[in-house]
């Protein structure tokens, strides 16, 4: 029952950690220039309709009133309501983390498995043609910034080939296809371009660690064994060098859900990243500090989970 | 002969250069004997073992001669000709036991897996003779499912040997196999080896520096100086009553047990640089008994009493006695 115990700590000490960041954020937000209630009101309200909004909002409370407030609703698992959505902020949210996740879980999925085996094979081939190929390949991809790289996905595509959608969740109007297969053509060109853009790191991360671990006495005692170049690799280098992998990709969990914001932008994916995009652009302080909630929780979350497979995948790492 | 060894020439590429680091070697393996490889860091011994299994570093390759293991070229076989010759003819104990196991996979798995790889058994039996030689080095076959930095340093050297002979292979090269462990531990190792290299019927090659493991477990030794081997024969022989200079000096710098303790002698000097080999015997620059033919010609490997093999010009005047 050590492990349950372990895992109960970990979650004890996180508890602290989410409190500090939110009480963090919460006066960051604050303190940052902008108001709600001019974007609220609009470019011609009177000065008595912006006072009744403030007064509505109970945004005339001093900072830390409002703080306690928040805090207090917080425990309660009340996020508040959004000023611009009119809804409760925990049910926006849901609703946009299923539609984050339909793009960013399958891309970041495919993106560790297919980046970690390059990585693999360009070190099992460095110095040699593949290796080059690979290695320059991914250098090119992590060169182009998403936006770009989705805008000539979008022009090849969507605009020439006239094969997918450009943008969006759903077509409007359009019976061709069934609402499902019409979800899955809107997610191909996002999840590719996330997909393509978060490639080389895994790529290049594998590809040292193999390189490092190929020196290895035990890689050699492989080699003397008689296991093929490919054995070798894949069973011997490779469980060696993943540890790094699953830092990053721990780490990633929170980019993964809080959305990939840019490419959620390029191809108006209404997720996550959007939301919190719009949030900080109205200055809707429950959306933004909901968002932000959630990307902590994930981080800690992440690191927690990355610690876990650290046991499973090196029998060395022993909870303490 | 088990294994055949003729003119066995190892190079390493460094920049542009290739350095010489085995060079012209021969020796041959019967049966269930065994040879010590013996001679200061860096003079090619180790080297001669990997490429025994052609198991050199990308930077390394046999330019030269043939290793024959039961008749078959391991030099010019295709690899995988090479991959079935390894661990199931010749198999290799591993210089570095703290490092030679893999880290993240249990011992027991890293042996089975080893063992299939070679021979198409049904897992349990691989399991079953896992356990047989676990507890044959004196591992008790419960730890078979334990990770290698759960044992000891004695211990992860045992299992090496478990896994080095887990095929059952005719020649077993053990490549410093007590280097990193503690005295009373490198007595029992080489105990152990004498023991299961009787019982398992093996070809042995023990690369040692050290002259007393090596006095204790092999009937012939060869004394490997700066790539090439100046003097073999059989084990007594080359170490009491020896040819070469270079042997006489390299026994002369280890204490003897039966002997009243004596001021030990150095070699003054260091060891050749690879990059930079004296023209002539690569020993002369070191040797008390150098003349000027030392200088400029390579002294061919003759024969010299007690049917040994000698590399020095003055092989049959130098009759040294120790």
């Amino acid at each position: 029952m050590d492990f349950a115990k372990y895992i109960a700590r970990r979650v004890l000490q996180m508890i602290p950690v989410i409190i500090a960041v939110t009480i963090f954020n919460f006066l960051i937000i604050n303190f940052a220039p902008g108001d709600p209630v001019t974007v609220l009101a609009g470019e011609n309200a009177t000065q008595e309709y912006m006072d009744e909004l403030r007064e509505a909002y109970g945004l005339n409370e001093p900072i830390l009133v409002r703080l306690k407030l928040y805090m207090q609703k917080l425990l309660k698992g009340d996020l508040g309501v959004s000023y611009t959505y009119r809804q409760p902020v925990a049910n926006i949210i849901k609703e946009k983390m299923k539609v984050t996740l339909m793009l960013v879980l399958l891309s970041e999925i495919a993106t560790i498995v297919v980046g970690t085996a390059l990585g693999a094979l360009a070190a099992r081939h460095e110095g040699k043609t593949l290796d080059n190929i690979i290695s320059n390949v991914s250098m090119m991809l992590y060169c182009m910034p998403v936006y770009w790289l989705g805008m000539l996905l979008i022009l090849f595509f969507a605009v020439k080939l006239q094969w997918l959608p450009s943008s969006g969740m759903y077509s409007f109007g359009s019976q061709k296809y069934s609402k499902s297969v019409d979800l899955i053509r809107h997610l191909i060109l996002p999840s590719l371009t996330l997909f393509l853009v978060r490639l080389p790191t895994y790529i290049k991360l594998t590809r040292s660690t193999v390189v490092e671990v190929a020196q290895e006495d035990y890689i050699n005692s492989a080699r003397a064994i008689g296991y093929s170049e490919k054995d070798v690799y894949k069973k011997h280098a490779l469980p060696n060098a993943l540890l790094p992998t699953v830092t990053v990709a721990g780490m990633s969990l929170s980019t993964v859900f809080s959305g990939a914001l840019l490419t959620e932008t390029v191809f108006s994916w209404p997720g996550m990243g959007r939301m919190i995009f719009d949030g900080v652009a109205s200055r809707d302080y429950p959306i933004i500090m909901g968002g932000f909630l959630v990307t902590t929780i994930l981080v800690v979350v992440g690191s927690l989970i990355t610690d876990l497979i650290y046991m499973y995948l090196d029998p060395r790492v022993v909870h303490s | 002969m088990i294994l055949e060894v003729k003119d066995l020439t190892v190079e390493f590429q460094i920049g542009k250069n290739f350095l010489t680091a085995v060079n012209n070697v021969n020796f041959g393996l019967g049966q269930q004997d065994s040879l010590g490889l013996v001679g200061e860091s860096g003079c090619g011994k180790s080297t001669t073992g990997y490429a025994l299994m052609n198991l050199l570093p990308k930077n390394g390759r046999i330019s030269n001669g043939k290793v024959l293991i039961n008749g078959v070229d391991i030099v010019t076989a295709s690899d995988a000709e090479v991959r079935s010759i390894r661990w199931k003819e010749i198999s290799m104990i591993f210089q570095n036991a703290m490092t030679a196991l893999n880290p993240v996979q249990k011992i027991g798995d890293q042996i089975v897996n080893a063992l299939l790889e070679h021979e198409t058994i049904s897992r349990s039996e691989a399991i079953d003779r896992a356990s047989y030689f676990f507890e044959k080095v004196g591992i008790s076959s419960s730890r078979l499912m334990q990770y290698p930095h759960e044992f000891s340093g004695g211990m992860k050297q045992r299992a090496v040997i478990a896994l080095a002979l887990i095929c059952y292979p005719k020649i077993l090269i053990a490549d410093e196999p007590t280097t990193a462990l503690d005295v009373v531990a490198q007595r029992q190792v080489i105990e152990l080896l004498i023991d299961l290299q009787k019982e398992l019927n093996l070809s042995m090659i023990l690369i040692s520096h050290d002259i007393s493991a090596v006095a204790e477990a092999c009937e012939k030794i060869a004394v490997m100086y700066g790539g090439e081997i100046m003097e073999i024969g059989p084990t007594r022989d080359v170490l009491i009553r020896n040819n070469h200079p270079y042997t006489n000096a390299l026994v002369g710098s280890f204490p003897s047990l039966h002997k009243p303790i004596s001021k030990l002698t150095q070699i003054p000097g260091s060891p050749p640089n690879l990059a930079d080999m004296p023209s002539g015997c690569s020993f002369y620059p070191r040797c008390t008994y150098a003349q000027n033919i030392c200088l400029h010609e390579k002294p061919p490997m003759r024969s010299v009493r007690f049917n040994k093999l000698c590399k020095c010009h003055f092989a049959e005047e130098l009759d040294f006695n120790q």
